[in-house]
């Protein structure tokens, strides 16, 4: 056995248990090893789960805001939860930037997740999705084509609004569309069936144009409006930049 | 036992009676308590509801989105939502031969169905489970090499009508639903008022920018005044 005798100043301890040297190393520095890696381990944990559950964090941020979250069905079959702004019937991103937006048409589109209003929207679609309606016209189309896939078929979007315009789907289904109860929804069956040149990039962009062109004619009514705050700064600031100019170089 | 000196031992120098490594061990670990009781609050215990995408993610399963007819969804087990015995997803997939195996989607790293369970047929000990569990069961003692073991299957097999059971398998959607998700014209009227509001957001932001822009001349200009003053009290010569 082996001990160190060493001087102790006044204003320090060594403890008995603590101060002893396992691997030329105090107890008490181990301690603090081993709390230590606990802190970062533990956080390394929660940022690697957070990181997983990154694609549903967007309902964190609706249910901070005590808004609808939106469930983002991709045409890359990626769903992620996201927290769009829902304003006058429409979703769109906080940023201008993010041009997409959707039209929320049918309140029978609105769903709940997890206590929050969900609405559900796909990337090449404006409107708000509702997989029940999209099912019905899937199987519709399918009912409708084993009667009528030679003289008269239903094959894609302008077949549906041309059969619905002549009345010839409602006499054939007056009272609905069958469909199974139980469904494994496949985003994209209806592909065939939505309308063309109608994504949501596509409608937020007109959208965005629009609002531009109405905010050019304001802006021109009243242009000097706009400017005041600019140009009374720039007056206080050559003031001040003048009067302190010929202060320091004694002209005042 | 050897007693160690380490850094000159000023973490043995004593502070209000204790010696300082007492503090440090307290502080790192008031810090993981703390750290830790943030993530739980902030972050994971609000995300309840969702936790069985953890659960898929932990088990490498599918999960589900499983959802009635008022679309109020539920992330829940790939077993629950479409097994109609009590097995597991792999002698479930081993026993159904055409088993689905391709998702509606995929959330992150998991492959994530999304069904329409009208009439809650994965609620276990329901009069309708049991009719669907009995139907089952006959189906697969009668065609041992076509067994059924999903409601999927079960589904596409009362359709086509090669089994008879006493409880509905088919619903209508009526044609104001249909219509009110694929109008055959688009309103303008519908989002007018959204075009009105974010012309006034466009506004409001390029005021704002105007107004920074306002506050950063007006800054900028007491800077270079204030060094103009101060050159000339440190240029002073008395």
């Amino acid at each position: 056995m082996v001990v160190d005798v060493v001087a102790v100043p006044a204003n320090q301890y060594f403890d008995p248990i603590m101060d002893i040297a396992v691997m030329s190393i105090p107890i008490w520095f181990w301690v603090i090893l081993l709390v230590g890696v606990i802190l970062i381990a533990t956080n390394f944990w929660w940022i690697y789960k957070r990181m997983k559950m990154s694609p549903i964090l967007g309902y964190l941020d609706a249910l901070r805001a005590g808004q609808p979250q939106t469930l983002f069905l991709g045409k890359n079959r990626a769903f992620l939860i996201k927290y769009l702004e829902y304003i006058d019937s429409v979703l769109a991103y906080k940023k201008i930037e993010e041009v997409s937006k959707w039209l929320v048409q049918s309140p029978k589109s609105v769903g709940r997740l997890g206590g929050l209003s969900t609405l559900i929207v796909r990337d090449n679609y404006d409107y708000s999705v509702d997989p029940i309606a999209e099912i019905a016209i899937c199987k519709l189309a399918e009912n409708w084509n084993k009667m009528h896939s030679e003289d008269d078929p239903m094959n894609c979007y302008n077949d549906f609004v041309r059969l619905r315009d002549n009345g010839k789907l409602e006499d054939a289904f007056p009272e609905g569309v069958l469909i199974p109860v139980y469904n494994v929804y496949d985003p994209s069956l209806i592909q065939k069936y939505l309308p063309q040149g109608r994504s949501a990039g596509t409608f937020g962009s007109y959208i965005t144009q629009k609002a531009r062109e109405m905010r050019t004619d304001k802006s021109q009514e009243k242009w000097y409006e706009k400017y005041i705050p600019i140009g009374i700064a720039l007056s206080v600031s050559l003031i001040m930049l003048i009067l302190s100019f010929m202060y320091a170089s004694g002209g005042l | 036992m050897a007693t160690m000196v380490l850094f000159n031992g000023i973490f043995n120098t004593l502070v209000l009676g204790l010696p300082m490594w007492v503090y440090v061990i307290l502080v790192i670990g008031i810090l993981t308590c703390f750290t830790n009781a943030y993530w739980w609050f902030m972050f994971w215990s609000p995300l309840k509801p969702l936790h069985g995408l953890w659960k898929a993610i932990w088990t490498g399963m599918d999960a589900v989105l499983l959802s009635d007819e008022n679309m109020t969804l539920k992330l829940t087990s790939e077993a629950r939502a479409k097994l109609i015995f009590n097995e597991s997803i792999e002698e479930a997939r081993k026993n159904e031969k055409d088993w689905r195996d391709i998702t509606s989607g995929q959330i992150g790293v998991v492959g994530t169905d999304i069904i329409l369970d009208f009439e809650k047929w994965n609620v276990p000990d329901t009069n309708t489970r049991y009719a669907i569990e009995e139907a089952a069961d006959a189906w697969n003692m009668e065609h041992p090499e076509d067994q059924i073991h999903s409601f999927a299957k079960f589904q596409d097999y009362c359709e086509q009508k090669k089994i008879y059971v006493d409880i509905p398998t088919m619903t209508y959607v009526d044609w104001i639903r249909i219509e009110s998700s694929f109008p055959k014209k688009r309103n303008t009227a519908a989002y007018a008022g959204y075009i009105r509001q974010l012309a006034e957001k466009l506004d409001k932001e390029e005021r704002s920018k105007m107004n920074d822009m306002a506050l950063y001349l007006i800054g900028g200009s007491v800077i270079v005044s204030a060094l103009f003053i101060l050159g000339k009290f440190l240029m002073h010569k008395p």
